[in-house]
């Protein structure tokens, strides 16, 4: 493997764990406000301990996880230079204001809801504990407003002579791209959250202990999980919306789909055969099922739309709302260029070598002109914009078909457990409650495979290919450095989980019912 | 000397007696936050082994990890930003 494959594992191994304790945090911390909530309107103990068993669990989580995301940016100073230059302030920015408002929300407010129970008011308690849920969230916006940013480049300019994008519309972040995928990632936590707190509390009762406590619970965890699952899918949706018209390559990879049509249909479940490329004749699917015009109103929400596949959008093919067949810059055009666009910023460097203004300005408007195919000059084939079409499509349908079956569950918790009677006889049902936790986990790192693997070769799209934008690191020390990583974040995983097991196991033999 | 210059604060007396009484509220804030992080981490029970991984955690991300493994490359290498501008340029140009 090259330096550039060690730096995407490395970069793929750090971000996978530090999502593991991310989600849990977006959403237990709103479960226990919820909670607390509960508590301070009716001041019933039983709800004031069933927030304090939460609460430190989330405790724990947030201990463990915290600053495991800083090693990521620990890696584009190191081994991502190149990008880290030339995204210039439009990713410093988001991710520096995360920074302050984590440090100053999380040092403060987590504080107060751990240490502030017999020092400050309920009411300013309950708030603290809102804001460690909002302040949370505020954190996640920054992060996924700069990873949009990387899937959809707008509100800047690059400028030859800084060798940088400079940012000209603040506001221009906040796009569909960035709104849906904020939206989706934190109500993913809800829904994460909420399955984590049904498996615990059905271990309760599984152990028949503190039945109360746990009923209680899982009405809470039900509840939100299912308000953060329906929201997920809406989101989910126009997520999808959003990548089919600025990231159709990562669409059709999705679905493993070369060639589209009108009335579109989806793969519920299927094999992507291999032997398939863009320019050759074998089948897509070495076996699928389909539903009828599925991608098409995924895609476009009209079942009628024509939805292009990887040979069509290489060829520069589409179809227009109104049936017509139209051109769009093929694959073979965006090299070319994207070589002009390299060409010009040449000739912009040997202008600027002899202080040539009138020299710099020509290539600067001819680097202007091409400058939306930039990274494209990189490629000396097609191929190599065409990404991973297997990982995504298994981790598209992983994610679905994890998502559908938690959905229903939920459903399922939901209606069950206003009978009670048969919910606490139905052991089968808090087994699997029980043992779809971990599951729930990889539903939703297969969401961000589905994301990042998707948009590949780019780190950002069309302007900078994973390849162009690794600095001059040795091997070596990207080999040494992954495998302290995968030891460090293993031990970190190993305590949280047995430290929780540990605090379940004890709050479990408390009295927490009344 | 006017007894005007007796004063050693330019404020009026209802001002100096504002900004005493905004001082002493800030100074019990701080003495009461002190004391709730002072009292709350020496009964803390689970959260003392929690306070301890994080310890451990940021040294070795910081002191180990950052130091040893993870400079700043174009930091560490050049000056300027414009010898920066000019090195990602080359980079980018000619890539590995």
């Amino acid at each position: 493997m090259t330096v550039v494959d060690w730096s995407r594992w490395q970069f793929a191994l750090t971000a996978i764990y530090h999502w593991l304790f991310v989600p849990l945090t977006l959403g237990l911390s709103v479960m226990v406000a919820i909670m607390e909530s509960i508590y301070v309107r009716t001041g019933s103990q039983a709800w004031l301990k069933a927030t304090k068993f939460w609460m430190t669990l989330f405790g724990i989580n947030f201990a463990i996880g915290v600053a495991t995301g800083l090693i990521l940016e620990f890696e584009f100073g190191t081994n991502w230079s190149n990008y880290s230059w030339f995204v210039g302030d439009i990713f410093g920015a988001p991710l520096a204001i995360e920074g302050i408002v984590a440090f100053f929300m999380e040092s403060t407010f987590v504080a107060v809801m751990f240490f502030g129970w017999h020092r400050v008011s309920r009411r300013f308690h309950l708030a603290a504990t809102w804001l460690t849920a909002i302040g949370a969230s505020i954190s996640a916006l920054w992060i996924l407003v700069a990873n949009a940013w990387m899937q959809y480049p707008v509100g800047m300019e690059f400028d030859p002579a800084q060798m940088r994008n400079v940012m000209d519309n603040f506001w221009a972040l906040f796009s569909g791209i960035a709104v849906n995928k904020f939206f989706h990632a934190v109500f993913s936590g809800w829904a994460l959250a909420g399955i984590f707190v049904i498996g615990v509390s059905s271990w309760f009762l599984i152990k028949n202990r503190n039945r109360e406590f746990a009923i209680r619970s899982i009405k809470v965890g039900a509840w939100t999980g299912l308000a953060g699952m329906l929201m997920t899918m809406y989101t989910g949706d126009g997520s999808a919306v959003e990548v089919t018209k600025h990231q159709p390559m990562k669409l059709a990879a999705m679905e493993g789909l070369y060639k589209g049509s009108t009335q579109q249909g989806i793969v519920a479940m299927g094999l992507v055969n291999p032997a398939k490329s863009w320019n050759n004749d074998e089948d897509e699917y070495l076996f699928d099922i389909e539903l009828p015009y599925g991608l098409s109103i995924l895609a476009k929400h009209d079942p009628n739309a024509f939805v292009p596949g990887i040979t069509d959008i290489i060829e520069g093919v589409d179809i227009n709302a109104n049936g017509d067949t139209i051109n769009t810059v093929g694959y073979a055009e965006r090299i070319a260029r994207g070589k002009m666009a390299h060409e010009a910023l040449r000739d912009f460097d040997k202008a600027k070598a002899v202080h040539d203004d009138e020299g710099m300005a020509d290539a600067k408007a001819r680097l202007k002109a091409d400058y939306p195919y930039f990274g494209y000059g990189y490629f000396d084939s097609v191929d190599e914009a065409i990404p991973p079409v297997g990982v995504t499509f298994y981790s598209f349908r992983v994610m679905v078909i994890l998502g559908s079956f938690f959905l229903l569950l939920y459903i399922v918790v939901l209606v069950g457990i206003y009978r009670r009677q048969w919910f606490e006889k139905s052991k089968w049902l808090q087994w699997i409650a029980l043992v779809s936790v971990p599951f729930m986990w990889v539903c939703s790192e297969a969401g961000w495979m589905v994301a990042e693997v998707g948009r590949q070769p780019w780190t950002v799209q069309d302007l900078l290919p994973t390849r162009a934008a690794i600095s001059a690191v040795s091997t070596t020390t990207v080999i040494t450095t992954f495998w302290m990583f995968a030891g460090i974040f293993t031990l970190l995983l190993v305590a949280e989980v047995s430290i929780m097991i540990r605090q379940i196991e004890k709050g479990s033999k408390k009295d927490l019912n009344s | 000397m006017t007894s005007k210059n007796n004063h050693s604060s330019p404020l009026s007396p209802v001002a100096e007696t504002r900004r005493t009484g905004a001082a002493a509220s800030i100074g019990r804030f701080a003495r009461s936050a002190w004391s709730m992080y002072y009292d709350g981490f020496r009964s803390m029970t689970v959260g003392k082994t929690l306070w301890a991984i994080i310890l451990v955690k940021l040294f070795l991300f910081f002191v180990v990890i950052k130091l040893l493994f993870f400079p700043d490359v174009l930091k560490r290498d050049f000056d300027t930003d414009e010898q920066r501008a000019d090195h990602v340029r080359q980079e980018l140009l000619d890539p590995r």
